[in-house]
């Protein structure tokens, strides 16, 4: 079945579009997820079962023109995954009263009170700028590592390459995106 | 995880969806799938080697011959069949042992006989020297 012919079934709410979707994506779903939440099993079923609802909710407002299904299917599965882990790592902070883990302080840090929604908004737009311009092989590393958090080690088995050289390619990218952020603060 | 990173991995949430467009991730699990069946298959393989002829399946084929053997030196007589001249033998051998026994018998019977009537007879001479004795005295007297 075409994704299109997808897209139809869920936009008419049919049962069976949910059925397919699970069929054709969910390995890379799972995949996704358990990538970010690691051995947190429960929570991937849980998270993969979320980004099959939000799909179902929210088809209508996806624009096929620019993605295609499978990647607001992957954008909803990371973000849906991440969520989860800060909530889960937000949970671990409160219970056991120690310092909030850095991905979840970052967080706080960019949503709540430290940056502003504008920045954030100022910020996102020059992140893609910056990894647009970027040539194929080097935007697939910076998403492997910061949209999908693969490990280095496994970013070097699927690119081919060793750990050393996927770390100092992304430290120079880092340096890149910091002097676009230096350099529009600056502007 | 620097600052940097963290920016990173939070701004990427509203991350523009076409720069994600791209199938490394359904590549990434096609290739997970080989691999797996690779290994899959090699470790199976070796099962099958190591189990035809691995160490520790000769060690247990030698363990069990072993056994066989004991078993089989325990039950010999019981599971070897008898031939016909083994169940002669045993016959004549029962047979020979019978006679001898009964010979035996008659040897010890013949010596107890010759023993009672060696006495006997003493006796009889006894008696009859006893008689001839007293007839004699009574015919002195």
């Amino acid at each position: 079945m075409t994704e299109e012919e997808i897209i139809e079934l869920i936009k008419g709410q049919e049962d069976a579009g949910l059925e397919v979707l699970a069929e054709k994506y969910g390995k890379l779903l799972t995949y996704i997820i358990s990538g970010i939440l690691k051995e947190r099993a429960d929570d991937v079923e849980e998270c993969v079962n979320d980004t099959y609802l939000k799909v179902w909710r929210n088809v209508e407002k996806f624009d096929f023109g620019r993605a295609s299904l499978a990647t607001y299917l992957k954008v909803i599965a990371r973000n849906t995954a991440l969520n989860r882990l800060r909530d889960v790592r937000r949970h671990e902070e409160c219970r056991a009263g120690q310092e909030i883990s850095e991905l979840a302080d970052t967080v706080e840090d960019a949503v709540g009170n430290v940056e502003s929604a504008v920045l954030r908004k100022e910020r996102t737009q020059q992140l893609n700028m910056v990894i647009r311009a970027l040539p194929d092989k080097e935007r697939e590393l910076v998403l492997r590592k910061y949209f999908y958090l693969q490990s280095s080690k496994t970013i070097a088995t699927a690119m081919g390459m060793t750990v050393n050289a996927v770390d100092t390619k992304l430290s120079r990218l880092r340096g890149k995106v910091r002097a676009a952020f230096a350099e529009a603060e600056g502007t | 995880m620097d600052r940097t990173e963290e920016m990173l991995v939070d701004l990427m949430d509203n991350l523009d969806v076409e720069l994600l467009e791209g199938n490394y991730m359904e590549s990434d699990l096609k290739r997970g799938r080989t691999a797996w069946l690779t290994t899959f298959v090699k470790e199976r393989n070796w099962r099958k080697d190591s189990e035809k002829d691995g160490v520790q399946a000769q060690g247990m084929q030698e363990v069990r011959a072993m056994k066989e053997k004991k078993r089989a030196r325990r039950k010999r007589i019981e599971r070897t069949p008898l031939s016909y001249e083994w169940g002669e033998a045993i016959r004549t051998d029962m047979g020979k042992r019978l006679h001898e026994s009964m010979r035996k018998m008659k040897r010890r019977a013949a010596a107890v006989w010759g023993f009672v009537s060696g006495v006997v007879t003493m006796a009889v001479i006894a008696l009859s020297f006893v008689a001839i004795i007293g007839k004699k005295k009574g015919a002195e007297l």
